[in-house]
């Protein structure tokens, strides 16, 4: 047993003041004559034994009353739960059996209804605090380890390090709150502890007695602008924490209790990361968010496009979310003054461009109401620009209150189309260039004569070959001579492609990936499609963010060449469903070549068409791939310019004779050297919310991209405790808010019981009966 | 010393009684005691005490008669008589007992004094046991009281001219005055009571038992006693007192402690008596003391009721002459 305060139960010594008092008192009797002693004499043997029983009780009583006073001040404890039940069961029945024996008696001697009735109540509350008790213990049973409640635990301290935890109430973050409990907890500790913090880097938690590391570790907390959910670091922790073996295990869970963190799909994980009949570790969830945070915040950003002609306008939307009481919110649009010669470094100093406010709007916002929020802006000058959707004014989490994006403003490129007899272009022209709707792209769409008769290719970007035929070798050799001068070819083959033996033209074989093989493979049945496996080619970049959700087997192919692989000269970028080759590429010179084995010139009612891949029912996987073909073929793949947060970035060098070394200049304000070692090069330093600007070594190239935190990091709704109820199981968990709840929980999680509360009731019961019995027995004479 | 005292107040008292007809007579004569002797009477007449008799003096003027007529209840008044002797005639005398015969000789009032009322004999009987002489915290002790009540009664009889006498008593009859109707006679009373102290030890029924057999005549027999003695044979007594057709008044006069049991904590009782002691837890015992002397007083009570006993429970607390104010008032009703 342990006690609070060891010294205070020196007092029990005062038991012996009532033993003295009685001893001195029956040595001290007065001396009286009194003639009537004959009344005295008749009724002193029936009343010594009487009066000798209300002496030892009052005696005892006031003894049990000094113990439990001294007891309670002291405040015992016990270090296992279910001896200490068993002590509070048995301390209890014992005191109810005792006035139980006293209310019998005091009936059976009629000695007033008063007397019966109080000890009858008390002896009857007693019970069912016994009761109480015993069904309390029941429900609790554990196998918590017995020993000493200062043995070392092994704790774990998760913290919750989301931007939302930034938010500020009452001068103080909820991470600072988060940190100076877990520096006051951490002193709580008993000797030789073994803690470890774990929070949103997610790296592997390291068990240390060392208080130093700990505190240093505690000190180093900071916000994550693209943390991993808390409930993967607490899986991740709990590995390390359950191999600490032969101490108690305890897992504290600091967090603001966001409904984005618990409200998910893996919260339901909780229960097989720690079942409810596993009590081997102590769960504390430490709430550290507000109640009813006040709070605006604008929701995650879209672009109507990311790249734009000139002229063209540029749509933006956002929600803006209101928590907290009504009142007014206004939105303001920046956009920055494109400027060649910044950002510039000064001093050491980074100069960014200026920026201007390009329009405002004013909302009337009220508790839990999100207001949508739309802006327009066009753009002229060619490039990449910038710009953020800002809230007016300040609230408690600025995070959530700005808004960053970029576009690129350029030219459309021109694609020449070249269709081969009774092929029809048009399917590649409106993927490129869709009547009536702005696009990257312009088409021209010749003949075969007429491409043998150009004169002039260069103006083109990229020449795409529509079933084309056998072409005369001066065309194949301006052709060859185009792409080495670093444009892109493409050539999308059909039926006009036969003979095989003629196409392979010693000309054309400088250009083609593969040779044709004299054999077309009929898959009438449909079962062949486009089966890109690996999307890490720059022209299935924008395949990535949809995965395997492209529905390529709802364009099957009928038809398609096969190529005669041992003579390779490029790589396969996307093969058949049978593994063939369907899309090849090949770099010549400085351009590249792209070479699709099937046709996209065949219309539905042409006999025996090649597939359905520009005709089939929404075709956007056609129009996808159509671009992004002419973009590798143009050299300028869609490069993402919006990123969230934290996401990787891949930064490909697609127009030939682009530099291969950047600078990257970051939002808050550092600047690190960028060198491309390949077509692509990956941008890691994206924590940070802002504007990324990538300008190359030599100044004359620049670009640049935006990333903007999840909007789930920054929302500040919160679950309640039925929905973590639900998670742990209600007996699973403890959830505090204040030292003094994680103290006591602590200690009965820890300690198993303390008796502070039911020895306050004892000392009220013995002082009540006492005081009942002594009114009772001695009737005092009025002076 | 105290003969001469007591000499000295018996001739002021004749003195008194020749010359000064006044109605307060014993007040006066207790004025002038105290002026002379204020030893002797004093211990016996307080000034509080002689408040209390003068007080029931003044109001007692109409109850005289009726304690008269109730004490004697004697069915001999006017008729039947034979005259015994003359006696001058006090204010409050009946005019019609006035001897015109001898005013008619003397120009002086007389009265003729008949057998008749002289039929009643008063006799005073005190209990002399040392429980008498205890009193815890009050003015007076019982045997204070006792007296007081003794020369209250006294005086009234001698007021009427009926005969009075005493006898003090504790194992057995310690003294006695024969009774006498002469004013003299609660000098002499009083005299007597000033020399006694209340050292005995108690039987109360032996000495019931000598005075009945004492008695020739039915008399009117006043007991002031404690009872602290086993209460049988003292029933035996006045019932054998009552068989001899004497008139029984018994004053059972106990202490204020004694009725109320005042005592706080742990004491060592003792008996001053019979010197046992014996140690109680006084909050403790309290309740049932008070049941068994309640229970005593209603046993004598009772047996006196039947015997035909008149039964004045009293304690030192009670103002001495509102108890017995009260007593001739309810004697008077029965009568």
């Amino acid at each position: 047993m342990a006690f609070v305060n060891l010294s205070l139960l020196a007092g029990a010594l005062l038991v012996a003041i009532p033993i003295v008092l009685h001893l001195i008192m029956r040595q001290r009797a007065k001396h009286i004559i009194f003639p009537a002693l004959q009344f005295l004499q008749e009724r002193r043997k029936t009343n010594r034994r009487r009066l000798k029983i209300r002496h030892w009780s009052l005696l005892t009583l006031r003894c049990v009353a000094v113990a439990a006073l001294a007891l309670f001040l002291a405040r015992p404890s016990v270090g296992s739960s279910w001896f200490g039940d068993a002590l509070l069961i048995g301390g209890i029945g014992l005191l109810m059996l005792c006035v139980a024996v006293l209310a019998a008696a005091s009936a059976f001697l009629r000695r007033g209804l008063l007397l019966t009735g109080v000890l009858g109540t008390v002896a009857f509350g007693l019970l069912a605090s016994l009761i109480g008790v015993v069904a309390g213990a029941a429900r609790s049973q554990g196998d918590l380890p017995i020993g000493d409640e200062q043995a070392p635990v092994a704790a774990l301290l998760v913290f919750d390090t989301a931007p939302r935890m930034e938010y500020r109430r009452q001068n103080s973050t909820r991470l600072e709150q988060a940190r100076h409990i877990a520096e006051w907890l951490v002193g709580q500790f008993p000797a030789d502890s073994r803690i470890a913090v774990s929070d949103a880097s997610l790296a592997q938690p390291v068990f240390l007695s060392n208080r130093g590391g700990t505190d240093r570790a505690l000190a180093g907390l900071r916000v994550t602008n693209a943390p991993t959910p808390l409930l993967e670091i607490i899986f991740s922790g709990l590995e390390s924490l359950r191999r600490q073996v032969d101490v108690r295990q305890e897992l504290y869970i600091f967090t603001d209790l966001a409904a984005a963190e618990w409200e998910t799909d893996a919260a339901r994980e909780i229960q097989n990361a720690l079942p409810v009949d596993d009590s081997a570790v102590s769960v504390f969830v430490i709430d550290v968010g507000v109640e009813t945070p006040h709070n605006s915040s604008l929701g995650e950003l879209t672009l109507s496009a990311e790249r734009l002609t000139p002229g063209s306008s540029l749509r933006l939307r956002t929600e803006l979310a209101h928590l907290g009481p009504p009142g007014e919110r206004g939105v303001e649009l920046y956009l920055e003054n494109p400027d060649a010669k910044q950002p510039l470094r000064v001093d050491g100093e980074l100069m960014r461009p200026g920026a201007r406010r390009a329009n405002r709007k004013m909302f009337e916002v009220s508790a839990d109401t999100s207001h949508p929020v739309e802006f327009q802006a066009s753009f002229t000058e060619l490039g990449t620009h910038h710009g953020w959707m800002k809230l007016i004014g300040s609230d408690g989490l600025a995070a959530d209150d700005i808004r960053y994006f970029s576009i690129e403003i350029r030219k459309a490129s021109s694609i020449l189309i070249v269709a081969g007899p009774e092929a029809n272009g048009r399917f590649l022209s409106e993927a490129l260039a869709p009547r009536d709707f702005p696009s990257r792209f312009t088409c021209r769409t010749v003949t075969v004569d007429e491409l043998n008769t150009l004169e002039d290719m260069n103006p083109f970007a990229a020449i795409c070959l529509a079933d084309p035929p056998s072409l005369p070798p001066a065309t194949w050799r301006r052709l060859a001579d185009y792409v080495e001068r670093g444009h892109g070819l493409g050539l999308f083959l059909g039926r006009n492609a036969w003979p095989a033996d003629r196409f392979n033209s010693a000309d054309a074989r400088r250009l083609l990936p593969a040779p044709l093989k004299p054999i077309v493979m009929r898959r009438p049945d449909g079962d062949v499609y486009l089966a890109p496996h690996h999307e890490s080619h720059p022209l299935l970049s924008v395949f990535r963010s949809v995965g395997t959700a492209v529905p390529w087997h709802d364009f099957p192919v009928f038809r398609h060449w096969l190529v005669d692989e041992a003579e390779l000269a490029g790589q396969t970028v996307i093969a058949f469903s049978n593994n063939r080759p369907a899309l090849l590429e090949r770099q010549v010179g400085r351009g590249r070549v792209l070479m699709l084995t099937t046709s996209v010139s065949d219309t539905v009612h042409r006999q025996e068409f090649w597939n359905r891949l520009p005709t089939g029912l929404d075709n956007w996987p056609f129009l996808i791939l159509a671009n992004e073909s002419a973009r590798y073929l143009e050299g300028k793949l869609e490069q993402r310019l919006n990123f969230m947060a934290g996401e990787p970035v891949v930064w490909s060098r697609n127009t030939p004779g682009e530099p291969d070394r950047y600078v990257l200049f970051t939002p808050d304000g550092s600047w690190h050297d960028q060198h491309a070692t390949s077509d692509e090069f990956r941008i890691g330093l994206t924590n940070d919310p802002g504007i990324y600007r990538l300008v190359s070594a030599d100044g004359a190239s620049q670009g640049g991209f935006s990333a903007n935190l999840a909007a789930a990091s920054t929302d500040l709704r919160r679950t309640d405790q039925n929905h973590l109820d639900e998670l742990f199981g209600s007996d699973r968990y403890t959830l505090v808010r204040t030292r003094d709840e994680i103290v006591r929980k602590q200690g009965e999680a820890r300690s198993g019981k303390e008796f502070f509360p039911y020895l306050g009731l004892l000392l009220v019961v013995v002082l009540g009966v006492e005081q009942l019995l002594a009114n009772r027995f001695y009737d005092r004479v009025e002076s | 010393m105290l003969a001469f005292s007591l000499l000295q107040s018996i001739k002021v008292l004749r003195i008194f009684e020749h010359t000064d007809p006044r109605p307060n007579r014993v007040t006066r004569t207790c004025d002038v005691a105290i002026r002379h002797f204020p030893m002797a009477v004093q211990d016996y007449l307080k000034p509080e005490v002689i408040r209390q008799i003068s007080r029931l003096d003044l109001r007692a003027q109409f109850v005289v008669k009726g304690f008269l007529q109730g004490l004697h209840a004697s069915p001999y008044h006017g008729f039947s008589v034979e005259f015994s002797e003359h006696r001058k005639y006090s204010p409050g005398d009946d005019p019609k007992d006035i001897d015109w015969l001898v005013y008619a000789k003397t120009d002086k009032f007389y009265v003729k004094k008949f057998e008749a009322e002289t039929n009643i004999t008063g006799f005073l009987m005190l209990d002399l046991s040392r429980s008498m002489a205890y009193t815890h915290r009050q003015q007076l002790s019982k045997f204070d009281y006792a007296v007081c009540l003794a020369a209250s009664l006294c005086y009234l009889m001698i007021q009427q001219q009926d005969p009075v006498g005493l006898i003090t008593f504790d194992e057995r009859i310690r003294n006695s005055l024969p009774p006498k109707s002469k004013r003299a006679q609660l000098g002499n009373v009083l005299s007597l009571l000033a020399n006694l102290q209340p050292t005995g030890k108690t039987d109360v029924a032996r000495s019931i038992g000598q005075i009945a057999a004492m008695l020739r005549h039915r008399s009117l027999l006043m007991i002031f006693s404690d009872l602290l003695t086993d209460p049988e044979p003292v029933l035996r007594g006045l019932r054998q007192l009552r068989h001899g057709g004497h008139d029984v008044i018994l004053f059972h006069i106990l202490d204020e402690a004694e009725v109320s049991f005042p005592f706080d904590g742990l004491v060592e009782f003792e008996d001053p008596e019979t010197g046992d002691r014996l140690q109680v837890e006084t909050n403790g015992y309290r309740k049932d003391y008070l049941e068994q002397i309640e229970a005593y007083r209603q046993q004598y009570r009772r047996e006196c009721f039947q015997a035909g006993v008149d039964y004045v429970p009293l304690d030192t607390s009670m103002q001495f002459d509102k108890a017995l104010l009260e007593y001739l008032i309810s004697r008077r009703a029965r009568f």
